[in-house]
């Protein structure tokens, strides 16, 4: 999936990362890699997104509103700040368990700690509820995955921003939770995420007064315009 | 944090049993480590049981395998 992904688009996800430890949420999400897109300079979606009321900081404030609404989880669900409150320091176990075993060792332990045989080789939040170990959960797997798809119907072989976006924008047309099977819904009510109703994505969106369908036209055009 | 450290020993049961599913989420693994290891040294499952005070059966059932499930017959 990520080997498509063009300099610039690995630099929204690096954006989108910075957004999701920001909101201290333990999985990166379709909603902070639309601030990703909206941040990031190179790349058409930057100017789309603002000239919509989209910026990096109108975004984030509807962010923080969306959380302070309880549709996105409030940052006392950080598993690690949970884990320091109980006393253990998640940093220092993580580094202990990978100075002694290994960094190889600890994603093999984290493939058999999942509790049936035939789940272990499935993709992340099929198990249900991640382990604190294992980084954030990939919520945004299926914004990626259709931007691979946006761009391979347009004909490049990079995935550039302006597919993100378009990926983003086609994962936010279903109601939050679509794809997921019932073992990953429960992983999403876990982490605090909606499974069902309107996405987060479509929400912010909205709020701006856009649409997904106006915004997807502009993108469209944006690059028929540079190709 | 010290706010955040005394909400966790709050009685607010929404804090409360996050951070043990948490907690569960991260022993998980570290015995998953930990028995791969000891069987990377070679100890049996009756060895590895008895130190997680579980039966040998149960560590077996748990941590043996490959990747495909079992056919049932």
């Amino acid at each position: 999936m990520f080997e498509r992904f063009s300099q610039s688009a690995c630099r929204v996800c690096d954006l989108a990362y910075e957004e999701a430890e920001r909101l201290r949420h333990d999985y990166l999400g379709p909603e902070h890699v639309l601030v990703g897109l909206a941040r990031v300079s190179d790349g058409g979606t930057g100017p789309i997104l603002r000239s919509r009321g989209l910026g990096p900081d109108a975004l984030r404030a509807r962010l923080d509103q969306l959380v302070a609404d309880e549709v996105l989880p409030g940052p006392w669900r950080n598993q690690a700040d949970l884990l320091r409150g109980l006393g253990i320091d998640l940093g220092e176990v993580r580094q202990a368990a990978e100075t002694s075993f290994g960094p190889d060792a600890l994603c093999a332990a984290l493939r058999r700690a999942r509790r049936h045989a035939w789940l272990r080789d499935l993709p992340f939040l099929t198990a249900g509820p991640p382990s604190p170990l294992a980084g954030k959960a990939l919520v945004a797997k299926r914004a990626f995955w259709l931007a691979g798809q946006e761009a391979s119907r347009l004909g490049q072989d990079q995935a550039g921003p302006e597919h993100l976006l378009l990926g983003v924008l086609r994962d936010a047309e279903d109601p939050a939770g679509t794809g997921l099977s019932r073992r990953a819904r429960r992983g999403c009510a876990y982490l605090g995420l909606p499974w069902h109703g309107p996405s987060p994505v479509r929400r912010l969106v909205e709020a701006a007064g856009t649409s997904l369908a106006e915004l997807r036209t502009a993108v469209l055009a944006s690059v028929h315009a540079t190709t | 944090m010290t706010a955040l450290a005394a909400a966790t020993r709050s009685q607010d049961p929404e804090v409360g049993l996050t951070a043990v599913a948490a907690l569960r989420g991260l022993v998980d693994v570290l015995e998953a480590l930990q028995v791969e290891n000891a069987r990377a040294k070679g100890w049996t499952w009756k060895a590895i049981a008895e130190r997680l005070a579980v039966s040998k059966q149960a560590v077996h059932q748990k941590y043996a395998g490959g990747r495909l499930p079992r056919i049932r017959r």
